[in-house]
């Protein structure tokens, strides 16, 4: 039985029984291939919430093990420890519509998240600086494209030539439209080739 | 044309790409190796891990912020696939790799590719509790994600970053993170989202379909190269179709635009 549970083979069969059952129940529609989907699905919820356990003990070990051994910054492992047991003692005592638990949410993790979202437009610009230099014709093209773009949306643009938008805008539509679809497409079929190489015990690092 | 007929075209198509990907793994086993273009940064990663181990600093590798079992979770799986062979590279150049997780639901599954990258190497040893760390929960987006690793990535100070997967707003931070630690990024993008980020700020991206392609393209078997070969036949199909659409489209006749819009 255990040789059974550690074979290469089983995660692989689960995977693709899963699949197959998933992809006939959209093609084909079967009571009871409908409600074996649907319990398929009940199941990935089930097992989403217990590896939510599994991650929340690999995150305690992880961040316990740091301040036993008083690593660099540990101080902010126990600032994380602290606010995961604050969370989980209200969220299970008071319930998680209660007010204080909601307070807790929406004025210390909300204002902090947005915080950090709008720092990010100074690592765009810092990305900017650093990617968009003339090192050869492609990179070259490439800020002459963003030199157009920027004009085009600009209010100054319009001032500076009125055929800053036409061409903007035709560069937008016509050149990287169609190049976007057509790496669309080719991930569109690598995805579906990814995913049968998955279900034949191909994919390297998927239940292998 | 109706929703039925839609379906069953379809579905023959899929059935059409199982047959090919068969075919070609049958033409692998018996030994027919196909010409594969080379994918520049698939081979950069091999190089970037020997420079790391060179200069004794770490790996770090992750498979974006997408659960499995979501709509794109197809991504991780495939992201998984170029951190187990992060993990064989780290292990036969010894070179301390870790890797970075948000999704819990992710987790044993990338402990266990990770895991098995170091045991094929016959390194087993080299994979130790802090190899794969679980680093956040996050179910409004990535941003506290992207924030920690941007203070993991001062303090570890990684010599190559390979974000794999997909990723979200917080691509940016990393790749700044990474660059600020003088690490290499490498990078896979799908189109339209995050793609600009990548190619502005990482040294290497794999494009859209490279980065379905790498866990088989890594392997060099002759099975797994075979079964890329299938995708390039039915880009020809695709092309084909698309060839025959506007050709049609010309003399008025909108059945096959119809059908592939529907």
């Amino acid at each position: 039985m255990s040789n059974i549970l550690k074979s290469r083979e089983l995660p692989i069969l689960v995977l693709a029984v899963v699949s197959l059952i998933t992809i006939f129940d959209y093609y084909i529609k079967i009571p009871a291939l409908q409600s074996l989907a649907e319990n398929t699905n009940q199941f990935a919820y089930i097992i989403s919430i217990i590896t939510l356990g599994v991650g929340a003990i690999a995150l305690f070990e992880m961040h316990l093990k740091k301040i036993r051994a008083k690593k660099q910054d540990w101080i902010f492992s126990v600032w994380t420890l602290a606010m995961i047991f604050v969370t989980f003692v209200l969220g299970i005592s008071l319930g998680i519509e209660s007010g204080t638990y909601s307070y807790w949410f929406n004025n210390i993790y909300i204002p902090g998240r947005s915080a950090v979202a709008g720092m990010i437009v100074f690592f765009a610009y810092a990305v900017a600086f650093r990617g968009f230099k003339a090192r050869n014709l492609e990179s070259t093209l490439l800020i002459v494209a963003l030199i157009l773009a920027l004009l085009r949306d600009a209010p100054i643009g319009g001032v500076i030539w009125s055929g800053f938008a036409p061409i903007g805008y035709w560069l937008k539509d016509v050149i990287t439209a169609s190049a976007l679809r057509a790496i669309i497409v080719g991930t569109g079929i690598g995805g579906v080739a990814a995913g049968i190489r998955a279900m034949l015990g191909q994919e390297r690092g998927v239940g292998t | 044309m109706n929703n039925m007929f839609y379906k069953i075209v379809t579905f023959g198509f899929l059935i059409l790409f199982f047959v090919l990907i068969l075919f070609n793994i049958q033409r692998g086993k018996e030994g027919f190796i196909p010409k594969i273009r080379k994918i520049a940064p698939l081979e950069a990663i091999n190089e970037a891990i020997g420079r790391a181990a060179e200069m004794n600093r770490p790996v770090h590798g992750a498979a974006g912020v997408y659960p499995i079992n979501s709509q794109w979770g197809g991504l991780t799986l495939v992201g998984m696939s170029i951190l187990n062979y992060v993990a064989r590279l780290s292990a036969r150049y010894n070179a301390r790799a870790f890797f970075t997780n948000m999704e819990s639901i992710n987790h044993p599954a990338l402990l266990e590719a990770v895991r098995s990258g170091y045991v094929a190497e016959g390194r087993p040893e080299l994979f130790k509790e802090d190899t794969v760390q679980f680093v956040i929960q996050d179910k409004v987006d990535a941003m506290a994600y992207g924030a920690a690793l941007g203070t993991i990535f001062d303090r570890e100070r990684p010599a190559v970053n390979i974000m794999v997967g997909g990723w979200e707003y917080e691509t940016l931070m990393v790749i700044q993170a990474a660059h600020r630690a003088g690490a290499v990024t490498i990078g896979g993008a799908i189109g339209v989202w995050r793609l600009p980020d990548f190619v502005a700020g990482a040294d290497y991206v794999l494009l859209g379909e490279e980065l379905m392609v790498a866990g088989a393209y890594v392997a060099k078997d002759p099975v797994s190269l075979c079964s890329i070969q299938s995708q390039d036949w039915i880009k020809f199909i695709v092309l084909g179709l698309s060839a025959l659409g506007f050709i049609l489209n010309l003399a008025g006749v909108h059945v096959l635009t119809d059908f592939l819009t529907m």
